[in-house]
């Protein structure tokens, strides 16, 4: 079976993906990464934790209509799309996918990375 | 005031030999909470500590494998000399990509409870006997002794004195009073807390990681629904230096840890151990930029 | 006495990480002190003394002379109980990340103080044990490894002589 840093590397093969991190959600911390990773990464890495968490609280405890799927962020040069994984056991693991956004849109880049991302931890 | 000299951390030292070495065998560390790392090739392979739940727990209070399943996989892994991962990824009981990272989660937290609390001394033992749960190939000490002090750095960014993981926690007032549940595993905690446990007995008791309870520690705190407090005089673990209340504050020079202060005579010495503050063998293996480390 | 009993049993506690929570009991069954949060503190003693008492049994029949501790390893964690002379039972109860290897090294401390605090407290009510209870006590145990003795002697111990 593939390991993570292997199944991380395929969205490298996606127009424009510039890295692919799994962030665990509860720590913040960089399980595995694959592709280029900037000088602030850790920091990245624990704010978009941070935001999946502030996105649970913001649907209520329990959350009675299902767990938050993914968070897109758009900025003038860049998209990161982010996915959750699992949701459990801890608070789950979180897919990251920075691309250049001259290469791609969100909603092609979206595609991509939703097809890519069941394989992750398979 | 303590000063510590990073470079002569003799903890850091020896676990930067083993990377150098490339050895292949077990770092066992005397201390609080203590425990043991597993090398292969100079990269680690495994934690084991009573600091911090090992994937077991982890996997079985979550409820994620259960209890028959776990020890169907267990027992077919003993009989068969198989890896525990490769038995647990074959019967379908968790996705090989989702067992690596558990286990990279639960060998970070393990570091992190190692090296975060007191370390007296260790050796080394040349092995090469298999044991269950392993990352193979294993992680790069470096990055895992840079996350811990991440954490430790994440910690000491709250306000109030440091938190340990040997701090007991009561819940305030305010948390009897508080309303609707606040969901994030704070609940279970606030229910676990007695003014006994510890920070890590309230990790083993919720089946949740250390730092993960440990910050949702520090943000309760902030909160205002719970207290720490360092354990009592009494209680500290023999050979820990006599702090008085109120001095375990970090001075901010370092990563938040705790100081040791200096030995105001009488207290022992054992010989060739480490008087360093751990802060100090943490840096020891950062390297001078953090940039571009990769978990590997 | 109270305090010192109770106080030996906390200090274990914070010496030893893992530990959940301690009992003392006596041999027939009766909880002397306990410190576990939550556990049923007659169950555990009866539960203590009985186990306590099948174990020795068990050392003295294979011959493996005095018993030091009795273990049990669960999915939620480990229950030890050990012998305090032959006048009382410790039982402590840990969770799965119990520090076993220091538990072994700090025990004994523990044991020789609490079997010290019980020798020279005048016995009362809820306390232990009476001259005579030690006294049959002794003598089960030499009956029972006068039987293995004897066993031996017969040959059925097997082993060349």
């Amino acid at each position: 079976m593939p390991s993570l840093q292997e199944s991380l590397h395929r969205f490298l093969a996606v127009d424009g993906v510039r890295m692919a991190v799994l962030i665990d959600i509860a720590t913040g911390m960089i399980v595995q990464l694959a592709g280029k990773a900037g000088p602030d990464l850790a920091v990245t890495a624990s704010c978009v934790a941070d935001e999946a968490r502030a996105a649970r609280t913001a649907l209520g405890p329990g959350q009675p209509a299902g767990d938050v799927d993914g968070i897109t962020t758009v900025t003038t040069t860049r998209l990161h799309i982010a996915r959750i994984l699992r949701s459990h056991p801890g608070e789950g693991l979180l897919l990251l996918v920075d691309v250049e956004r001259s290469s791609s849109n969100v909603a092609l880049a979206s595609l991509r990375v939703d097809e890519l991302a069941p394989a992750v931890l398979a | 005031m303590d000063t510590v000299d990073p470079s002569r951390a003799p903890f850091g030292d020896a676990l930067k030999e083993c990377v150098d070495s490339k050895f292949c065998g077990v770092l066992w560390v005397e201390g609080w909470p203590g425990g043991a790392i597993y090398l292969e090739d100079g990269r680690i392979i495994a934690c084991h500590t009573p600091g911090a739940p090992s994937l077991e727990v982890i996997l079985l209070r979550s409820g994620r494998i259960s209890e028959s399943d776990w020890n169907a996989a267990f027992t077919a892994a003993a009989v068969s000399d198989n890896q525990m991962t490769a038995e647990l990824t074959s019967r379908g009981l968790v996705g090989a990509g989702e067992l690596e990272a558990l286990l990279r989660t639960t060998v970070a937290d393990a570091v992190f409870a190692l090296v975060s609390g007191r370390i007296a001394s260790w050796r080394t033992e040349l092995s090469k006997e298999s044991y269950s749960l392993l990352l193979s190939p294993g992680v790069n000490a470096a990055w895992l002794l840079a996350e811990a002090t991440r954490r430790t750095k994440a910690l000491a960014a709250f306000p109030g004195p440091a938190l340990s993981a040997l701090d007991r926690v009561a819940l305030t007032s305010a948390a009897a009073r508080r309303g609707p549940p606040l969901g994030q595993g704070r609940d279970e905690i606030l229910a676990l807390a007695d003014g006994r446990r510890t920070a890590r007995d309230l990790a083993f008791a919720s089946g949740c990681g250390l730092y993960t309870t440990m910050l949702q520690l520090i943000r309760m705190r902030a909160d205002g629904l719970v207290v720490t407090s360092p354990p009592s005089r009494a209680s500290k673990p023999p050979g820990s230096p006599e702090a008085e209340p109120g001095t375990e504050d970090s001075d901010g020079t370092t990563a938040g840890l705790p100081r040791r202060r200096k030995d105001r005579g009488g207290l022992p010495q054992p010989s060739g151990l480490s008087r360093r503050n751990v802060g100090g063998s943490l840096q020891m293996l950062r390297p001078r930029s953090e940039r571009g480390i990769k978990p590997d | 006495m109270d305090d010192v009993l109770l106080a030996e049993m906390r200090a274990l506690q914070d010496k030893v990480t893992g530990i959940t929570g301690t009992a003392l009991a006596s041999r027939d069954g009766l909880i002397v002190r306990e410190d576990t949060r939550g556990a049923n503190p007659d169950n555990l003693a009866a539960l203590a003394a009985t186990w306590l008492a099948l174990a020795q049994r068990m050392s003295g029949e294979v011959g493996q002379g005095t018993l030091r501790e009795a273990m049990t390893r669960s999915t939620g964690g480990i229950v030890m109980i050990y012998a305090i002379g032959s006048q009382a039972v410790l039982v402590v109860i840990g969770d799965e990340g119990l520090d076993i290897t220091r538990l072994h090294r700090q025990s004994q401390a523990t044991l020789d103080a609490i079997s010290a605090a019980l020798a020279s407290a005048p016995p009362h009510a809820e306390a232990l044990l009476t001259e005579a209870e030690a006294g049959s006590h002794r003598s089960q145990v030499a009956a029972s490894s006068s039987a293995v003795r004897r066993r031996r002697g017969q040959g059925l111990g097997g082993g060349a002589a």
